[in-house]
């Protein structure tokens, strides 16, 4: 029994718990506070970003709406050959949006022209283009990415644009026809509904939970469990409110699932199954690339590789892109096709070759190539150089003088130099 | 009771204590450890700073304090876009009075630095200089980036080849919890024998 004594000496030890929390949390509002920006991808492992999926051609158009108004997220994805060993295949893919909390509503996903809206499996080697339509829900500045989830290996985030929202939110309506003909606002429909449903299985929750605190706790029970077996813990009481907490579960159930039948007679099921989207068609590739060494200058923020290429096609072609990671390292070639409105934070100019000059039907180059710029350590890609398996991945981008691009996905063992200044 | 009270308010106080201690710490200048990245601050711009020792630790990566004497690599890399089209100066001077710099004479600069980088815009957006620091001693970085309208100056001591000092309230804090921890177990009231 609680005497006056023991109750003075609890709460004076709550008091003391109550007052560490409050100045703990005064002390973290007063010495912690700093600017909080979106870049959760750079904490991804650089061998995901680098050699899984290769995003390429990304477009957000338009990057400022109002609410209600409608945003595109297009691009290309390749499945790099040189996927890691230690990442899950993608034998179930999900395609995805990356967004701090739901700013828009994914009205559409399209994967090579078919709408995506469950997973399926996609092809290592094989390229993909993407469509996603959203609405504008929540008013703000946001760093929308695409996205793929893969069973096992999680979700892989590509490269990001800020996009704006102007308006209200309250001015967010998102209406659909139904097949009844009724619209409704899925934006507000059945919310008092939803909200009883939460509440009611949550009350019924916390009495299951009371009861057995009240008679008595978790952890008495389980010690008398353990030295004395359960008879002592057989109550007529726990076996008629058991079997009253069975029968009320399965009214309610049944009952709700009746109450839904007779007010939407005509419904349709979640869709579930696997999506089967066929790559796109490969295209004849007159490139070879055989990447022979590579070497990052750790100091001088600079990825050096030395590669092999072969024209075997009919016109002269010039290096002029490598992304990776969504970062693109271009040269004067690769300015000329850049587009403008690619996030200027993911743009890097420092590509560099040791022979600038086209390389020519028939000929087999060994090309020195140098990616240059902070954006390695900026987006925390050299971090490969800490891993067992310290490889380095990407896209090179070559045009010939029609204007015509292949694209090849190259990869290789890197090795950190100090290149003496 | 006294006793359960003691040891409670203890326990409670050395916890705060502890928690305070898990705010990031700037006592180098414009640079700090925030979020396991060295940042140098400079006005509203950041800088990602890594010292590197190439000769005796490899690629190994350091902030604030250089731990020994020897060529040393520092780079610096831009975190914002908006750097990149700024000139920027870099200076490293002798503390010789070891107050961070602050009562040198600026205009007279010359005597006491020990490398200078000329303003520069660097492209790239990284900024990479190599010295020898051939004696151990307090040295301060002052890196200086011109907006068009202002120059904005960022300046961080650091010592080179010295023992790394315990922080004094780092000190208290340890102090602090081996006294908690001895009040607990110490002058705990031995447990009643028999059952309840």
């Amino acid at each position: 029994m609680m005497n006056a004594k023991n109750f003075l000496k609890m709460g004076v030890i709550g008091l003391n718990g109550l007052a560490t929390l409050a100045l703990t949390f005064a002390l973290t509002l007063v010495l912690d506070v700093g600017t909080v920006a979106a870049h959760g991808e750079r904490s991804q492992e650089p061998f995901l970003r680098m050699r899984t999926i290769q995003w390429y051609d990304m477009k957000w158009a338009p990057v400022t709406t109002k609410v209600n108004d409608i945003a595109t997220m297009t691009g290309k994805f390749h499945l790099a050959e040189d996927w890691p060993r230690a990442v899950g295949k993608p034998t179930r893919a999900f395609f995805n949006v990356g967004s701090p909390s739901p700013v828009f509503v994914r009205l559409s996903t399209k994967l090579n022209g078919e709408p995506t809206y469950i997973s399926g499996p996609l092809e290592i080697g094989r390229d993909y283009e993407f469509e996603v339509r959203l609405k504008a829900r929540i008013p703000g500045r946001h760093h929308m990415h695409a996205m793929v989830n893969i069973k096992d290996a999680g979700p892989i985030a590509g490269p990001a644009s800020w996009m704006n929202i102007t308006g209200s939110w309250d001015d967010f309506t998102n209406p659909m026809k139904l097949l009844t003909g009724e619209t409704v606002d899925l934006e507000t429909f059945n919310f008092s509904n939803g909200i009883f449903w939460h509440v009611l299985w949550l009350g019924m929750g916390c009495f299951w939970i009371a009861i057995f605190c009240a008679r008595p706790m978790f952890l008495p029970r389980s010690r008398v469990l353990l030295a004395y077996g359960d008879e002592l813990l057989l109550d007529p009481f726990d076996k008629k409110m058991g079997a009253i907490m069975m029968v009320l579960t399965f009214a309610i159930v049944w009952g709700g699932y009746r109450y839904t039948e007779t007010k939407h007679p005509y419904t349709v099921p979640i869709q579930a199954g696997e999506s089967k989207v066929t790559p796109m068609p490969v295209k004849p590739n007159p490139i070879a690339i055989k990447v022979m060494d590579a070497n990052y200058d750790v100091p001088g923020r600079a990825l050096r590789v030395t590669m092999n290429i072969t024209n075997s096609g009919d016109r002269p072609i010039r290096i002029g892109e490598f992304t990776t990671a969504g970062v693109r390292f271009i040269n004067r070639v690769g300015l000329r096709y850049l587009d403008r409105n690619y996030p200027r934070e993911l743009i890097a100019t420092g590509l560099s070759l040791d022979n600038e000059t086209p390389i020519q039907p028939g000929e087999t180059r060994l090309v020195n190539m140098e990616a240059k710029d902070a954006l390695w350590e900026v987006q925390r890609l050299m971090a490969l150089l800490g891993d067992p398996e310290s490889r380095f991945g990407g896209l090179l981008m070559t045009w010939d003088d029609t204007g015509d691009r292949n694209v090849n996905s190259i990869a290789g063992a890197v090795i950190p130099v100090f290149t003496k200044l | 009771m006294s006793l359960q009270l003691i040891k409670s308010a203890t326990a409670c106080l050395v916890l705060t204590t502890a928690m305070t201690f898990s705010a990031q710490v700037q006592a180098h200048g414009g640079l700090s450890l925030a979020d396991d990245v060295c940042k140098l601050t400079i006005g509203p711009f950041t800088m990602h700073f890594t010292g590197y020792q190439p000769d005796s630790t490899q690629e190994k990566e350091f902030c604030e304090d250089i731990p020994a004497t020897g060529r040393t690599v520092v780079a610096l890399d831009y975190i914002e876009e908006a750097l990149r089209p700024m000139p920027t100066e870099i200076r490293v001077i002798r503390d010789a009075a070891g107050d961070g710099g602050l009562t040198v004479d600026e205009k007279n600069l010359g005597p006491i630095t020990v490398l200078h980088l000329p303003p520069k815009v660097y492209n790239n957006g990284s900024i990479t200089f190599e010295h020898n620091f051939s004696q151990p001693g307090k040295f301060v970085g002052l890196v200086t980036i011109n907006d068009g309208e202002k120059e904005v100056l960022s300046r961080f001591p650091f010592a080179v080849g010295e023992p790394k000092k315990t922080s004094p309230a780092l000190m208290g804090g340890i102090a602090a919890v081996i006294g908690a921890v001895a009040v607990f177990f110490f002058l705990r009231r031995p447990r009643k024998t028999g059952s309840a």
